[in-house]
């Protein structure tokens, strides 16, 4: 049992390393300013990966805060009306939602956000804030469960303290994440994770075009979309950057993830 | 023939009065030596000497938090991991040989709450007879010889094999518990207080299989009520708590135990349960 | 036997929805030109991935409850793997099936490089699953099996399932309906062919990877991309409702 296990892990830390492994020409042929550079032009040798990474961070820090805030006012108004109806039927439809496959939601965005925003905003459609509401409507259902399950563990202990002094939302939250430091940074952890590597939506969203956002309402293009995009038609050193780009991203999510391995580890 | 003999030991006044009965081999079923149990490097329960018989039934008492359960589940390897134990448990009278990884095989437990697995009876009374060398062709009997023992035959219909094992009521759970114990043909079976969740009349009738069962096999009997004891065993231990630690502090067989109990907690005990003097 | 139809009409007015909807699929005898291929390719691969997935996610969250004994630093290597392999995104497990199986194992874009990085994916989802499960079931029965010397394969194998047997088959629906959904890892190891598959090698086009083709790059795909959308939401829907309704009708408590 313990060789299957230990072949197992081993096989998965192969596999994570593959892509880096394949792309040790990248690293070693291209200086690094030519990568850390804000020019990603693959016929003329520019591969600069910080356009396509900070248009991704961008869009993370637009959407974490919001579909966390949106998430934890959800799942506080489906803790206090836990007797009603309306709790089961919300929690399935979250369900259900969670599970619907991204390229649908995508669909759905292109067909009803983008005209929106194009009538209210102007411009293309195409751009960072309905990529951002996609998203945020994409991950605010995983949000609420996840802060949903771990409250009502919390209120374990503390139901009896939050009622007796009637205690405000505000105030709640402040002994939610005093309380459980561990699981509120795990979540978090996880829907930065989800955030970063959702392709479909952003790839139908945001309008692709090969620039850092300077407003809400231009179009960028994130690791992932670009990855994506180009992998079909790359070939030669623009395939082995796009490698590149990968294992960089699999080094960023790794870091957040190992952040938490302390929960993990049975000492 | 039972040799008494009262031992003092000299190291610790608590053990004063443990009477070492079944000196002789031919009597002597299980024999315990030096038992130490651990949890973190703070011994939790410490037994020095102690012998038990080849059938009867031992009744161990004591207050909540002295050791008994943890003593049972030590005999039969069954603690939790954070525990660690020292010592000798010598059940060679029952078995020649004493290979470690058939020691479960040798007790059969009974728990508190009643714990059957959610399948059909059937499927239930076939978890140890796996174990067992036995042809198939005899499971059946087997099966049906086991819970006339216990007395459940009469209250199950002709379908018995198909009915799930959770739907029995608690009493009859716990009997087809102790049914599964005897197809285990284990010498040894340890009951951790099984009547606390039952009523009085299943309490009734699995007193009387305990009875039953002491003619034949050893039985210990982690219990809270001494009436249950006086009732059903023929030997006494006394657990008590000395110094934040578990420790044996008297056994002697049930009469004098409940006539003339040796050591003060024992009294102390006895005085609280039943209130007389 | 019209009894039983009538306790149980909802299942049969659900498989009724299914087949019809197979039906508008597909064209009597032609099987070139119609979405049978697409639809065919897409239920070997998931059903495929989920099955073969099932069982190493069973061992493992055998092991990350407790039932089979392991050392402590391997326990804590293999929550940390499936914690890994939970968060990384499926586009980049798509690149490592790109990398692995299309071009260094040299499978070429087929249903068998498909179907591998879709256990990929799946596994820490089952695991995850599974653990749930078997977790109350191992506090509950564990002592007990152990004092009948029950080894650990025997209980995850003999006795669990025959309590379990609905949740079981409810996580590997989850994971099912999980592989039918994304399409970010499968888009560059399946191929882009819609023909009818014949054999594991052959290339397909997954039904996800479909609705994206078509509302991306295919001009005026979009009503196609629209109504196919739509009855692959009914049938999760079904999907979801399936087990739920089964475990009613048929555990007769």
């Amino acid at each position: 049992m313990k060789f299957i296990v230990l072949l197992l892990v081993l096989i998965l830390v192969f596999m994570l390393a593959y892509p880096l492994v394949s792309s040790i020409d990248f690293f070693m042929e291209i200086p690094l300013s030519n990568w850390v550079s804000l020019d990603w032009y693959p016929d003329e040798e520019y591969y600069g990966m910080l356009v396509p990474l900070t248009g991704s961070l961008l869009l993370v820090l637009v959407t974490l805060p919001l579909a966390l805030l949106l998430g934890w006012v959800l799942s506080l108004q489906l803790v206090d009306n836990r007797k009603s109806w309306l709790n089961p039927a919300t929690v399935a439809i979250l369900e259900v939602w969670i599970s619907m496959p991204s390229v649908i939601i995508g669909v759905w965005a292109i067909i009803e956000i983008i005209p929106m925003v194009r009538e209210t905003f102007g411009g293309n459609g195409y751009s960072l804030l309905a990529s951002a509401i996609g998203l945020t409507i994409f991950i605010t259902p995983t949000c609420t469960l996840l802060f949903y399950r771990s409250y009502l563990t919390h209120l374990d202990q503390y139901q009896g303290l939050e009622n007796s002094f009637q205690m405000s939302t505000l105030s709640r939250s402040e002994l939610f994440i005093k309380s459980q430091p561990t699981a509120v940074i795990g979540t978090i952890n996880y829907i930065f994770c989800r955030l970063f590597g959702e392709t479909m939506v952003v790839l139908m969203l945001s309008g692709n075009s090969l620039q850092v956002p300077g407003d809400f309402l231009d179009s960028f293009r994130t690791l992932t979309a670009n990855i994506a995009l180009e992998m079909s038609y790359a070939g030669g050193m623009h395939e082995t950057a796009l490698f590149a780009m990968a294992s960089i991203a699999i080094a960023i999510i790794l870091i957040v993830l190992l952040a938490q391995y302390k929960r993990l580890i049975n000492v | 023939m039972i040799a008494q003999s009262l031992i003092t030991n000299n190291q610790a006044a608590n053990n004063a009065h443990i009477q070492l009965l079944f000196n002789e081999p031919e009597c002597c079923g299980m024999s315990i030596k030096d038992l130490s149990i651990h949890a973190k490097k703070k011994t939790i329960l410490t037994v020095d000497e102690l012998r038990f018989p080849k059938t009867g039934v031992v009744a161990i008492m004591g207050p909540s938090g002295s050791g008994k359960s943890t003593f049972l589940k030590a005999m039969s390897e069954l603690m939790d991991e954070n525990l660690t134990h020292k010592g000798d448990i010598d059940i060679t009278c029952f078995d020649a040989t004493n290979e470690p990884t058939s020691i479960c095989s040798h007790f059969a437990m009974v728990w508190q709450k009643p714990t059957v697995f959610p399948c059909s009876i059937y499927d239930n009374l076939k978890v140890p007879l796996r174990k067992r060398k036995v042809a198939r062709k005899e499971w059946r009997t087997l099966m049906v010889q086991a819970l006339n023992d216990v007395g459940l035959m009469g209250e199950l219909d002709e379908k018995w094999d198909k009915q799930r094992a959770q739907r029995l009521s608690g009493g009859q759970q716990q009997r087809l518990s102790i049914a599964m114990g005897l197809l285990k043909d284990s010498n040894i079976f340890l009951f951790d207080e099984p009547t606390s969740a039952l009523d009085p009349i299943s309490t009734d009738k699995i007193e009387n299989i305990i009875k039953k069962l002491g003619k034949e096999k050893l039985v210990l009997l982690v219990t809270h009520s001494l009436g249950q004891a006086r009732r059903v065993s023929d030997y006494s231990a006394m657990f008590h708590n000395h110094k934040d630690q578990g420790a044996l502090c008297e056994f002697s067989s049930s009469e004098s135990f409940f006539k003339s109990p040796a050591s003060s907690q024992s009294r102390e005990f006895i005085m609280k349960e039943t209130g007389i003097q | 036997m019209f009894k039983i139809i009538r306790k149980r009409w909802v299942l049969w007015l659900y498989m009724l929805l299914t087949v019809s909807i197979i039906a508008t699929f597909v064209k009597p005898l032609q099987f070139e030109h119609t979405t049978a291929g697409i639809i065919v390719g897409t239920i070997i691969t998931t059903v495929g991935a989920v099955l073969v997935a099932a069982l190493p996610a069973y061992l493992v969250a055998g092991v990350m409850v407790g039932i089979i004994r392991l050392p402590n630093w391997l326990q804590s290597l293999t929550a940390v793997s499936v914690y890994i392999l939970a968060g990384m995104p499926s586009i980049i497990l798509g690149i490592i099936g790109f990398l692995l199986f299309v071009n260094a194992l040299g499978f070429g874009w087929s249903i068998l490089s498909a179907m591998l990085t879709l256990i990929l994916l799946l596994y820490p989802t089952l695991v995850t699953a599974f653990s749930q499960i078997l977790r109350p079931f191992n506090e509950r029965y564990g002592m007990a099996a152990k004092s009948f010397d029950v080894g650990p394969l025997e209980f995850l194998f003999r006795l669990s399932p025959s309590y379990q047997k609905g949740k079981i088959i409810d996580s590997l629906i989850l994971g099912w309906a999980t592989s039918l959904g994304d399409t970010a890892a499968v888009m560059l190891t399946c191929g882009a062919l819609t023909a009818f598959p014949e054999s594991i090698m052959d290339s397909i086009r997954l039904i996800n990877f479909h609705i994206f083709l078509l509302a991306m790059d295919i001009p005026g795909g979009m009503p196609e991309a629209r109504s196919l959308s739509l009855l692959l939401i009914i049938f999760l829907l079904f999907l979801f409702a399936v087990p739920r309704l089964v475990h009613h009708y048929l555990s007769e408590d």
